[in-house]
């Protein structure tokens, strides 16, 4: 029931008003960041504590052929200095095992990590790196993913015969002849660029030496568990060995996986056996962190005269960088995740990740469904303009309905899709906008609209398994602490569990915390990705949140002499059927762990998701919920300059069911400005293989002073999908995926330009004006 | 950082005694913040830096004679809150609020941001706009020289901070029939390097209608801030109209020479000069409403 | 005049006060503002976001102004009245300044790296305006030099902004 707030159907249509969810709770960690003591990886400092650097290449591709540390070794306070030489060449990696820890043979982009140094301060760190001297022999290069296919192209990795790192394909239906059949038909290309997360801590790691000859690391991560396997892989020890903890992380976006600057701070550490600490300063956090998969995007389209959608042909080339992390699975979901936005019966994508001699790239906020969102909403946009329909109308015509199975098998359960569609183009006033004329004077007015879908988990990530488990432990003065492996970074997502568990059992939120991830006694957890914490993570958080209030009542049965079915729990009290006067939580729990020899209560959650793993043409239901959002966009363009501004914004999403107003709100703003800004003019310039920007006055990330001069409008559609935690579904990348085609096509219905390529510059603008 | 000496004098007297006595082996440093950024890890060519902050009198606003004096310490932030400045140097004050941000404002001085010469600095654009007059104490002598010939190259200006103090910065404050604007175009609207500025001093006749003299600056469209002749020329004693206006940014287009670069083609920077000259003289006449956007 | 006049080079005395209180130290004259205040003093809300003044996730607030601290010499600290986050509210028993308890009530806070930036930036602007009437423009143009990518600013903004008005609406109580 889409529109409701606060209210749950208990079966036999009985409603169950909420204590803690639908509200705006600030987040429960936010006392410590508001006051500064909040401890960040780059904060922390050890008793003994060297500083890591590490030396990057300066050519796109070269061979090692000789490296001397000699000089950088006489450095005072340097420690340790570790080359390609002094570390096991055997190769790993999160998709494709082409990384090594240091490379002894050669370099393969500008940033490629060359060397190591460990050294009593940052000031020697630094001047150690700049003594290490390195002969290269330069190798000739390709840095665009085109170019890297064609025949006698500079081969990245020798032992390969070309530079393809991975090639998907997908057929369902018959495209070529529900293409012939088709009335109107549809081709073109579009382009999306290389940019860059930006969170503002910098990816950072300290390493410590742990008891039992274990290590320890604090690391800046979205994904402390599954870390932890790819590291114990690449230092060659066992995963139990390794400690990973997870404290406040400053934001992540999909950078803030397997890098390789924490592998190194481990091997420091080992070999000196002191704490290392290892921080990326901006510059080579730009350019050798993980920034987004640039795709050129064809596709071709075949729909009906009345507009259903009869085919959908895609191909895709896709920038790997010069290793792989995970642009082959992002290039996977930008050919087919969007096919199950809409009734497709018939749909073909060919993909390529190519290998080039750039950056590494990887995931970010909207994981290759954000780049084919550009295309796809973009090119129904100039259909509807060509044709003459509306662009409401067309997608709500085609677009998934509950109950509906997608052509790939995915089960869309729950589904408010057509409600989001309604709410943003009534509150837009979109109908009217459209029609208006256009001003006189050399600024337009535009307004676009883009919708999206994405997953609540993606099956196909982790191979062996998703799912999520959880324990709630109930301490003997009430309050309840959650403990996950799923990784908080910034978004909210531990005040989240905490509603949940505090709803589930009955508890004020107030007296529920969870726990920072501490491998050694949080679950396994896979992470911050696929959208999937909230509904995974979280429904493991209500299992045993629920598990823990079973137990709960039999104590309380069992001290108070009470049937359970006469006693209710609610905002931190008991209830009796037969009594006034409630009984505080607090109060029965002491009673019941001091007759217990002190227990804690604790709840343990599983929750396996009912998702299938892909077949070899992707079939298979990946994800236990899929949210859906519609977003529009109002410009204006100043045709003399060339400049987009945004005016308004209004973003409507099918969340399922609101856990925290206020986060949800916060997830969208943050979602729609790093859309926007990546529509409007973020970009990695890179030249020769030489990122030209690496800096914040270059590389323009949104300032206060960029957002819409109006307000930019969130609405939750709550659909309820019955595999959510009190039905609730993903946001974090949703509220970016549709953005850049919402602002692309307000501008050509403000100028009549159509920007293919992003980003949307003034530049293109203009010229687009010129050539009419 | 690689210095092993920082000085903070507190008169013009100490400032240039400091300078005598270290023979070129220390210079002189304002709000340092491009030096702070440039010479973290990097050697400076000198051991010993002079910090000019302190100095009340190189942190004056003041006018004096029909002359208005920046002294060369006034910080960004100074310039824009200056009554003053914004009553008879609103091109000064515009291009001063144009700079980085807040916290860059309260530190990046005039004298600095003038002496570094970067082609686009903002407050040298106004200056020359301006045709604002350099002071500069040496050891053993006083100098004047106009803004805009100080200029060699990017980076680079005939003020050497090893030897020489910018006291100030002066020029004469205008009557009733002069105005001034500053126009910038840049790729966003805060923390950004101007892709187009261009700084605006206009002179009426006294029927209020034609142009009796025009000054226009503009950055970066050459090596250094350029004083675009041929458009200035074409200018005076023209009766303003759309026509006219439209010629002009036309003519300063072609007059000007900027680079190609990965921040803007020289076409599109050709291009956004001539809006930013239409839009600066009708802005500065008040043809038509400030817009908000537009610093 | 103040500064080290050792030839030689070497370590320089300066005294200031850091939220209310004195200090008398010996620094490096090379050593930044952003260095004394969290290497020195352990004092780690000021972060470094970027080093170059670009991000202002390492603002504090000296002499009545926000600066970056990363591009401040920390000789220049010599007599000045420095404010880091620390200062606002005290020890973990103190109450929390006003502006921090709105971030919190008003969601302006995600990951919290920009925050104690943010926060002293949002302080120099509201107390530079203080009894002003302040439209939201200017608190976009107040904390311009405080990159967020978590939020889009615009709980931050509204925050300031409720904060401002019910300051102005005090003010006109007492007035």
């Amino acid at each position: 029931m889409p529109g409701k707030r606060n209210v749950l159907k208990k079966g036999k249509g009985e409603i169950m008003k909420f204590s803690n969810l639908g509200k705006e709770t600030p987040i429960l960690d936010g006392l410590e960041k508001v006051t500064g003591r909040a401890r960040y990886v780059p904060d922390l400092k050890m008793e003994g504590m060297l500083y890591g650097k590490v030396l990057r290449s300066p050519y796109p591709h070269a061979r090692l052929v000789n490296i001397d540390t000699t000089k950088a070794a006489r450095v005072p306070g340097v420690k340790d200095i570790i080359t390609g030489k002094d570390v096991s060449q055997h190769r790993f990696g999160p998709m494709v095992p082409d990384w090594v820890i240091l490379p002894d043979d050669k370099v393969r982009f500008h940033g490629d990590e060359v060397a190591a140094v460990a050294a009593s301060s940052e000031e020697a760190a630094a001047e150690a790196v700049a003594l290490i001297e390195v002969e290269y022999e330069e190798l000739p290069a390709v840095y665009d993913p085109e170019l890297a296919l064609e025949e006698g192209a500079p081969l990245l990795y020798e032992e390969k015969d070309n530079n393809i790192a991975a090639t998907f394909n997908v057929h369902s239906g018959d495209v070529d002849e529900a293409l012939a059949g088709s009335d109107i038909i549809f081709e073109e290309t579009y382009k999306t660029n290389q940019v860059y997360q930006a969170y503002m801590e910098p990816m950072a790691a300290v390493a410590v030496p742990g008891d039992y000859e274990r290590l320890i690391m604090w690391l800046s991560t979205q994904i402390p568990s599954m870390s932890r396997l790819r590291y114990a892989e690449a230092l060659q020890m066992c995963a139990e060995d390794l400690r990973i903890i997870k404290p406040h992380v400053g934001g992540g976006f999909g950078a803030k996986f397997e890098y390789k600057s924490h592998i190194l701070a481990a091997v420091l550490t080992r070999r000196t056996g002191l704490p290392v600490r290892m921080v990326n300063n901006r510059e080579e956090d730009f350019r050798a962190g993980n920034p987004r998969v640039p795709m050129k995007i064809w596709v071709k389209l075949g729909l009906s005269r009345d507009g259903t959608f009869l085919a959908k042909d895609t191909r895709i080339i896709a920038g790997n960088g010069a290793r792989t992390v995970y642009a082959p699975a992002i290039t996977s979901t930008a050919c087919y995740r969007i096919d199950s936005l809409y009734k497709f019966k018939n749909v073909r994508s060919t993909g390529y990740t190519v290998y080039t001699n750039t950056i590494p790239t990887s995931c970010f906020r909207g994981f290759g469904n954000a780049q084919m969102h550009f295309a796809m909403e973009s090119a129904l946009d100039t259909i509807c303009h060509q044709y003459d329909m509306d662009p409401i109308k067309l997608r709500q015509h085609n677009g998934v309905t509950p109950g509906f199975t997608s052509i790939h098998g995915w089960e869309i359960k729950s589904c408010a899709l057509e409600e989001c569609l309604d709410k943003a183009a009534q509150e837009s006033n979109w109908y009217e906008k459209k029609k208006a004329p256009k001003q006189k004077g050399p600024v337009k007015k535009g307004i676009g609209v883009a919708i999206c879908n994405h997953v609540s988990g993606n099956r196909p990530f982790f191979k062996p398994f998703d799912g999520s488990s959880a324990l709630v432990r109930l301490t003997p003065e009430g309050k309840a602490i959650v403990f996950t492996g799923e990784a908080d970074i910034g978004q909210g997502m531990n005040t989240a569990f905490a509603l949940i568990a505090a709803e589930a059992v009955g508890l004020n939120v107030k007296n529920v915390r969870t726990a920072a991830v501490d491998t050694d006694i949080s679950p396994f957890g896979l992470g911050s990705f696929a959208t999937r914490g909230s509904t995974i993570g979280g429904r493991a958080v209500y299992e045993a949140a629920v598990n823990l209030k079973k137990q709960l009542l039999e104590h309380i049965s069992r001290v108070y002499e009470k049937e359970t079915d006469q006693i209710t729990i609610n905002n931190g009290n008991i209830y009796f059927d037969d009594q006034e006067k409630p009984v505080p939580v607090a109060e029965a729990m002491q009673t019941i762990s001091y007759t217990l020899g002190g227990t804690s209560l604790v709840g343990q959650g599983v929750f396996v998701p009912d998702t299938v793993l892909p077949d070899e043409n992707k079939y298979g239901n990946v994800s236990p919920a899929y949210p859906f959002g519609c977003h529009i966009a109002e410009v204006e363009v100043d045709t003399e300059t060339g400049r987009t501004r945004l005016l308004n914004y209004w973003a409507a999403h099918d969340v399922g069911r609101v856990i925290n107003r206020q986060t949800l709100e916060g997830q969208v703003e943050g979602g729609v400005i790093m859309g926007a800004g990546w529509a409007l003019g973020e970009d990695m310039v890179i030249n020769d293989g030489v990122l030209l920007n690496p800096n914040f006055h270059d590389y323009c990330l949104p300032t206060a002073m960029d957002i819409p001069e109006g307000h930019i409008y969130s609405y939750f559609l709550e659909s309820e999908d019955p595999n959510g935690p009190f039905g609730a579904k993903g946001i974090g990348e949703p509220s970016l995926n549709p953005v850049p085609a919402a602002i692309a096509n307000a501008v050509f219905d403000a100028v009549g330009v159509r920007v293919k390529t992003l980003p949307i510059t003034p530049e293109k603008i203009l010229e687009g004006l010129e050539s009419g | 950082m690689t210095w092993e000496n920082y000085f903070m004098p507190s008169t013009t007297g100490e400032v240039l005694a400091l300078l005598e006595q270290h023979q070129g082996q220390a210079r002189l440093v304002a709000g340092g913040t491009d030096l702070m950024v440039q010479h973290r890890w990097d050697p400076l060519e000198v051991k010993s830096l002079i910090d000019i902050g302190r100095v009340p009198a190189l942190k004056e606003i003041r006018e004096d004679h029909g002359r208005i004096y920046v002294g060369a310490a006034v910080t960004h932030s100074q310039l824009v809150d200056s009554a003053l400045i914004q009553g008879k140097g609103r091109v000064l004050a515009e291009a001063a609020r144009s700079v980085g941000s807040p916290q860059v404002r309260n530190v990046g001085t005039v004298g600095g941001n003038v002496v570094n010469a970067q082609p686009a600095a903002d407050t040298a654009i106004a200056l020359v706009a301006l045709d604002a007059l350099v002071h500069v104490s040496s050891p053993g002598k006083e100098r004047e020289i106009p803004v805009a010939e100080i200029f060699l190259g990017p980076g680079k200006s005939s003020i050497d901070p090893a030897k020489d103090l910018v006291t100030a910065f002066s020029f004469s404050a205008p009557d009733s029939r002069e105005r001034t604007y500053f126009v910038r175009f840049a790729r966003r609207e805060a923390l950004a390097l101007p892709l187009v500025n261009l700084g605006l001093w206009l002179q009426l006749e006294e029927d209020g209608h034609a142009l009796k003299d025009i000054r226009i600056a503009v950055g970066p469209m050459a090596v250094v801030p350029y004083r675009a002749r041929k458009t200035e020329a074409s200018l005076k004693g023209a009766v303003l109209n759309e026509e006219i206006l439209k010629k002009a940014g036309h003519s300063i287009s072609e007059e000007v020479t900027p680079r190609d670069s990965f921040r803007g083609s020289a076409a599109f920077k050709k291009r956004l000069i001539g809006v930013a000259l239409k839009r600066g003289i009708e802005r500065a006449l008040d043809l038509k409403g400030v817009d908000r956007h537009e610093r | 005049m103040s500064g080290n006049n050792n030839e030689q080079g070497g370590r320089l005395t300066i005294n200031f006060r850091l939220n209310e209180k004195e200090y008398s130290l010996e620094i490096d004259p090379g050593e930044r503002l952003l260095d004394l205040i969290r290497n020195r003093l352990g004092l780690i809300g000021a972060k470094e976001g970027c080093g170059m003044g670009e991000c202002g996730a390492c603002t504090v607030i000296m002499n009545g102004q926000a600066v970056n601290s990363c591009i401040i010499p920390a000789a220049r600290a010599d007599g000045a009245e420095i404010l880091t986050v620390e200062g606002l509210s005290g020890g973990m028993e103190n109450d929390l300044h006003p502006l921090q308890k709105i971030f919190l009530e008003k969601g302006a806070v995600q990951c919290g790296y920009c925050t104690p930036g943010m926060l002293l930036s949002a302080k120099a602007f509201l107390d530079k305006n203080r009894g002003r009437e302040i439209r939201r423009e200017q608190i976009k143009e107040g904390i311009s030099g405080n990159l967020c990518r978590c939020t889009g600013y615009q709980k931050i903004i509204e925050a300031i902004y409720c904060y401002a008005r019910e300051a102005e609406r005090a003010e006109e109580r007492k007035g």
